[in-house]
């Protein structure tokens, strides 16, 4: 079943044309891979899928429901949670409470629930450090729970990002570039979570690591000055000649 | 609270104890503010206009209306959250604009409490407030009054920081922090900013009123825009965020500024000093200088282990 189809979308900055009638259909437990050189309007898609930004013209249906409309907080409560290819962490938060924060829509408390600190209150609040703990564990942040949100190194904030968005529980969580700036080592064990995550949760990732996208991905599609120019399997897309044209250049195929 | 009862019985003169009083008042307005901007980041200019609608808006249902005063703090507390959400209109406006839109709203007000004569009776203010609480219910004493607004200030600080300390204040540091990345997560980001400003007026309006009746007199002078900037230095000096801290700050620098009264004229420029100061030398105030001391000590401790 389709959880995200985007139909024909377009923006232009100006007179530059970005995205130019993008349409992408992601069905229920996919992994899709979104790749392009760079410019090729990634980043400007997922915020317009997210609403940061709105398109030109198109359609954005997200589990049946036409969302195009909808500001941020509204996509979000829906499900579709993304994280920032430059980390936007909450800087002055434990990484614990920025964990915490990231299951803000789970609960109900409000001003009076939370100054009269009602049972209701303190379970939800138990619940959220609890879930937040346990997220911290499975991203492998566990005993930075304390530290800083600003203090933490890149890599580490990468982690954090994925942690604030996972705590969202996403149904549909998009990636952007959540490996760039990692090493080798943290890039493997940020693959190895991400798979985890995948078995309950459709995944868009754009990510410049053609291995990682590669060995990740089921499907990949491919952006190029504001167009879709290929989709498929790994295999598919590293063959196909406008692929190699759009990322080597012109002439590229005959030499 | 308790300390207060001990204060209350031990001190017995009027004039500490009504340098007291009107430094309780100021910690109400302290941590109002500091819910909106240390909090929330909304850097407000306007906190001394909900201040002024209290004080008003009790003194006119006390006097003219002969209203007890519990009505007039309910009153007072109502027509400031009023009053802040129709400045919370401009909260869609960020960084610098909402802060000129606020400034620019204080200036308003106070021009209305000047001007309005046959409300507010302009310049000449409204005298002869009585502290009639309820029935034949009254405070009169400076000591009694105290106690009285030492029970205020604790409510609204447990108010406060226990609000902080929960799913609606991390809500709002989420906001401080990165508006883009609260939206992100589901929070909507105009509907807290904007709780957050009513409830910073209510308490605004509540210490209004708390003043009106301590001087037993309003006049619009206490509430021009200067006054929200001095409450801004007594949050930035107590330190952005923290309630303990706005209450420290602005409990010392209204004993200090009291205390040199005589030199009134140069406390725009021992604000600039004390602001200048903090900002070089204690960014985070004095609740920053309280965990660097924190530290210390441990590390004292640690050390006499070794």
């Amino acid at each position: 079943m389709a959880i995200l189809e985007a139909a024909g979308v377009s923006k232009s900055f100006g007179g530059l044309m970005v995205l130019r009638g993008v349409s992408l259909t992601l069905h229920e437990g996919e992994l899709r891979g979104l790749i392009g050189p760079n410019g090729a309007g990634k980043t400007t898609f997922f915020n317009i899928l997210t609403g940061v930004l709105s398109a030109d013209s198109g359609r954005i249906n997200f589990d049946g429901q036409d969302i195009g409309s909808y500001p941020i907080h509204q996509r979000a409560r829906r499900g579709l949670i993304r994280t920032f290819q430059i980390p936007q962490p909450f800087s002055g938060m434990t990484v614990l409470e920025s964990t915490m924060t990231g299951t803000h829509m789970y609960y109900r408390a409000e001003v009076w629930s939370s100054v009269l600190r009602t049972r209701k209150e303190r379970e939800e609040e138990e619940e959220a450090r609890a879930k937040a703990k346990e997220i911290l564990r499975f991203v492998g942040l566990a005993d930075r729970e304390n530290a800083l949100c600003a203090n933490l190194p890149v890599g580490e904030q990468r982690l954090l990002e994925l942690a604030r968005a996972l705590a969202a529980q996403p149904r549909l969580l998009l990636l952007d570039e959540p490996t760039a700036g990692l090493r080798a080592s943290e890039k493997e064990a940020l693959k190895e979570v991400l798979l985890e995550v995948n078995k309950k949760t459709t995944i868009l990732l754009v990510e410049h690591d053609m291995r990682v996208v590669m060995s990740l991905c089921s499907r990949i599609s491919v952006l190029s000055y504001g167009e879709l120019i290929a989709e498929g399997t790994p295999e598919e897309i590293q063959r196909d000649p406008k692929v190699i044209q759009a990322y080597l250049g012109e002439g590229a195929i005959a030499t | 609270m308790i300390a207060a009862v001990l204060v209350a019985t031990l001190v017995q003169s009027r004039f500490i104890i009504s340098l007291l009083n009107y430094s309780l008042v100021y910690v109400i307005l302290a941590l109002g503010l500091q819910l909106i901007v240390g909090v929330t980041g909304q850097l407000s200019l306007g906190h001394a206009a909900f201040y002024g609608i209290g004080a008003y808006a009790s003194a006119i249902a006390t006097t003219r209306f002969g209203m007890p005063w519990v009505v007039g703090i309910l009153l007072a507390m109502a027509f400031a959250t009023l009053g802040s959400l129709l400045m919370s209109l401009t909260v869609r406006t960020r960084g610098i604009y909402f802060a000129v839109a606020t400034l620019a709203f204080g200036i308003i007000i106070h021009l209305v409490f000047v001007n309005w004569v046959p409300v507010t009776r302009g310049t000449m203010g409204i005298l002869g407030l009585e502290r009639r609480l309820w029935g034949q219910w009254r405070i009169d004493s400076p000591q009694g009054y105290f106690l009285f607004l030492a029970f205020v200030v604790c409510a609204v600080y447990v108010f406060l920081a226990r609000l902080t300390d929960s799913r609606f204040g991390r809500a709002l540091k989420a906001i401080r922090e990165n508006e883009l990345a609260a939206q992100s997560i589901g929070i909507d980001v105009t509907r807290y900013k904007i709780k957050s400003i009513l409830i910073g007026g209510a308490t605004a309006g509540l210490a209004g009123s708390m003043m009106a009746h301590l001087t037993r007199m309003v006049t619009p002078e206490p509430f021009g825009w200067w006054k929200s900037i001095v409450l801004l230095i007594m949050i930035v000096a107590g330190g952005l965020g923290s309630m303990p801290g706005a209450a420290v700050g602005a409990f010392v620098l209204t004993l200090l500024s009291e205390y040199f009264r005589g030199y009134a004229e140069y406390s725009m420029l021992a604000y600039g000093l004390i602001i200048v100061f903090f900002m070089i030398y204690l960014p985070e105030g004095l609740a920053g200088l309280w965990h660097i001391i924190i530290q210390k000590v441990r590390w004292g401790g640690r050390r006499a282990v070794w």
